[in-house]
């Protein structure tokens, strides 16, 4: 047998492990920023860094900066362990180092700008997509180049996490991602309402189940044992934790979408599957924890395992709590109130967060080849954080049971007790107080570490090349002829693997949104519901472009407390022309699904030049920017044309007179809001999205005027 | 409610059927092999992570 000599390269692990620390720092402290604008909105800083764009670069950041470069530097550095051998192309590793940073850097410039597609967690604009979706393909090419040339002929668990992890995100992203562009900088997505809905969430949900859960747990299968120095408790049972995962996470998203206008068997295929994942997730998490049998003495001394042990537990935690969350009974509780928020921080801050802690201890030293600086200052991380954690998600369950019990609550005689939502708002201020204090320890943390970190790289330097050395891989096959079982045989081959895999997620995939594509009795039409006049559209493409629905839902649940508040329920047919939909997610502001007519155009101005004049208490940043602002008309024939060609009916070469019809609604808004007192001229952003939400709800009420 | 968004997909009563047969006779080989896998091989394979590596050894 031949021994080959390589070596490990340790420089691309140390460069992902840097970002990871810097990301990490700015995403928190976004984090912080948002925290405390809901707490006073003159931390608002209009027009760039209103609670509305900086939301978005907070979980921007966090999830593909801090917890992206997270993966690769666990990944760059255990795949090659695993695979024995060095990344197929230093050079490749390269290109996807920068390229990742580059589109970091392209979000942290476009998202404050307002430039945005408006769909959560998938924010970030066409060109940028293309580009994400080039620096992944590369990763996948250096990824399987190593595996391919790997010296151990089977491969871990850990790279099996890593396989799905790239396939299925891939996938993810570019499925929803599909867009047809205005411009450069605008785009709209060629789903509308219901089926943009049901893909988005389809993303969503497994951006959580395929970014931050499986590359993950690829790496507590491999750095768990290792900083325990004993393997896994159970290969077999890792071996199911896998199957089961990768089968069930898939058909999970629609349980976002419970209670809405989501056709009733899509709610329920959601609902089933979520169930079914607590058996993998807790399996894992058992299969983690127990690793540590006959080490749990360690915990207590070695830094490592405390962080693990801390994320290993919010893993449990969270997966046990997401298929609670996804029972319709619950959801009905829980959706758009603060009890989500609580529940991704548990994810973020524990599992996401504390495992890359624990990991950057554990790599640090070794890649620079001597010790922790400061076993104290770490301690003292590890105490501060699992502190924040508390700190951040007890308040926002507390935030969010009150919201819920509020909105529901009725008074002896039958009508809302609280039918101002502002109460409900005022009322849970301290709980956004303690959240900000909570967030401010766990940033805090995390400055220490790096301090901590840097000081330990001082002491030692940097082994770039790490020799190692291993047996040529023989052609094994041959022997094993006949005998090997099935699921060894694919565990050889990396390309079958990814190929089955793909062929996994896409039944899932498929199954889930293909019949909401090409069904149309899916949504039934309503005849009353017709395009946004193209002053609307401008509107609401502010209303995107300013982060509303990071706030605001526009979808009413059939709830009597629901109706009650805000009108009818929201129907599937309303949201045909919605490019992208704007259903939301929570609600720090009431929902705005029948906003249109609800208040005198002169209202909203007054509410949009400083909120708190007509809610006093309101946590809304000012928008008084849109105020003075001058819309943009050039853009509004290319906006109708892509409009046409998604499918909306508007008029033939209506383009050319759209600019007509907006100047002409624009003089009419101005007209009304003079004779109600206020002077504005007619080209400016605010009669646009005066416009807008004057249109939220207003076909539904002609259809029922008409009935 | 089911049944008619269904009905407008050719042959659609096959596809959860067929899923579903495919996903429990996934898991069912699975678990037999699993259950029937030898466990000296398992133990080894769960190793792989220690292997060959300088200044890193088991305890057991």
């Amino acid at each position: 047998m031949t021994i080959e000599k390589f070596s490990y390269d340790n420089r691309i692990v140390k460069n992902f492990a840097f970002a990871t620390i810097l990301w990490g720092i700015v995403g928190m402290l976004v984090g912080l920023i948002a925290a405390l604008q809901l707490t006073n909105p003159a931390y608002n800083l209009a027009p760039y860094l209103s609670f509305g764009r900086v939301r978005p670069l907070h979980t921007n950041a966090v999830i593909f900066a801090f917890v992206g470069n997270g993966i690769f530097m666990g990944l760059y550095y255990s795949l090659q362990r695993l695979c024995k051998a060095r990344m197929f192309s230093d050079l490749l590793s390269k290109i996807h180092f920068w390229g990742w940073q580059f589109i970091i850097v392209l979000a942290a410039c476009t998202l404050p700008l307002g430039i945005t597609s408006g769909k959560e967690y998938a924010e970030l604009e066409w060109p940028i997509d293309i580009l994400i979706a080039l620096v992944w393909v590369i990763f996948a090419i250096n990824m399987f180049g190593t595996i391919i040339k790997r010296r151990e002929r089977h491969l871990y668990v850990a790279i099996w996490f890593y396989i799905a992890t790239v396939v299925t995100v891939a996938v993810l992203h570019i499925v929803n991602s599909i867009e047809l562009p205005v411009s450069l900088i605008k785009s709209y997505p060629i789903y509308a309402g219901v089926q943009d809905a049901l893909v988005q969430w389809w993303y969503g949900h497994n951006a959580v189940a395929f970014f931050l859960t499986t590359p993950y747990l690829g790496l507590m299968y491999y750095f768990v044992p290792k900083a325990a120095n004993r393997p896994v408790y159970s290969y077999k049972l890792s071996i199911i934790h896998f199957w089961a995962l990768i089968f069930l996470y898939i058909w999970a998203g629609p349980h976002h979408l419970l209670y809405t206008s989501l056709p009733d068997w899509a709610q329920s295929l959601g609902i089933v599957f979520s169930i079914m994942l607590i058996a993998p997730s807790w399996g894992g998490m058992i299969n983690g924890l127990l690793t540590l049998r006959g080490a749990w003495d360690r915990v207590r001394e070695d830094i490592v395992l405390k962080f693990m042990v801390v994320a290993i537990t919010a893993y449990g935690m969270a997966t046990f709590e997401g298929p609670m969350l996804s029972l319709k009974s619950v959801n009905a509780i829980s959706h758009f109130t603060d009890w989500t928020i609580a529940h991704v921080h548990i994810g973020g801050l524990g599992w996401n967060g504390m495992l890359t802690f624990g990991i950057l201890y554990y790599l640090i030293p070794r890649l620079f080849g001597t010790q922790l600086w400061s076993k104290k200052l770490a301690n003292f991380h590890f105490w501060i954080s699992t502190l924040g954690i508390l700190f951040y998600a007890i308040p926002m369950y507390w935030a969010g049971f009150t919201q819920s019990l509020m909105w529901k609550e009725f008074t002896a005689d039958g009508i809302l007790k609280y039918p101002n939502f502002l109460e409900t708002v005022v009322q849970i201020v301290p709980m956004y107080k303690l959240r900000a204090f909570g967030g401010f320890l766990f940033l805090s943390g995390a400055i220490v570490m790096a301090y901590n970190l840097i000081k330990t790289i001082r002491s030692g330097n940097l082994l770039p090349d790490e020799a190692a050395e291993a047996p040529a891989l023989s052609s094994l096959e041959i022997e094993h002829a006949g005998k090997s079982h099935w699921h060894r045989w694919i565990e050889r081959r990396p390309v079958q693997m990814l190929l089955y895999s793909l062929v996994l997620i896409l039944i899932g995939g498929l199954v889930e949104i293909v019949p909401m594509l090409t069904i149309k009795s899916n949504i039934p039409t309503i005849a009353s519901v017709k395009p946004y006049t193209p002053l609307e559209l401008q509107g609401r493409d502010i209303y995107i472009r300013e982060g509303c629905y990071t706030c605001h839902s526009q979808m009413i649940r059939p709830f009597r407390s629901e109706t009650e508040r805000y009108g009818e329920y929201s129907k599937a047919g309303e949201f045909v022309y919605d490019h992208p939909f704007q259903w939301g997610s929570k609600r720090t502001g009431p929902d705005l699904a029948r906003e249109g007519g609800k208040y005198p155009d002169s209202w909203h101005y007054n509410h949009m030049l400083d909120p708190t004049t007509m809610s006093p208490g309101s946590l809304m940043p000012a928008y008084e920017f849109l105020l003075n602002k001058n819309l943009d008309i050039s853009s509004t024939p290319a906006k109708i044309r892509v409009m046409q060609k998604l499918g909306v009916p508007y008029p033939e070469n209506y383009d050319a007179k759209a600019n007509d019809d907006l100047i002409k609604q624009a003089n009419k808004i101005s007209e009304n809001l003079k004779k109600e007192g206020v002077v504005v001229r007619s080209d400016k952003e605010i009669i646009a999205i005066i416009a807008y939400l004057q249109r939220l709800g207003k076909d539904i009420k002609a259809e029922k005027t008409n009935q | 409610m089911f049944k008619n968004y269904f009905e407008g997909i050719k042959g659609i009563e096959v596809y959860p059927v067929f899923l579903l047969i495919v996903f429990v006779a996934f898991f069912i080989s699975m678990s037999i092999w699993l259950i029937r896998a030898n466990k000296n091989k398992m133990e080894e394979l769960s190793k792989i992570p220690f292997e060959n590596e300088s200044g890193h050894s088991l305890d057991s």
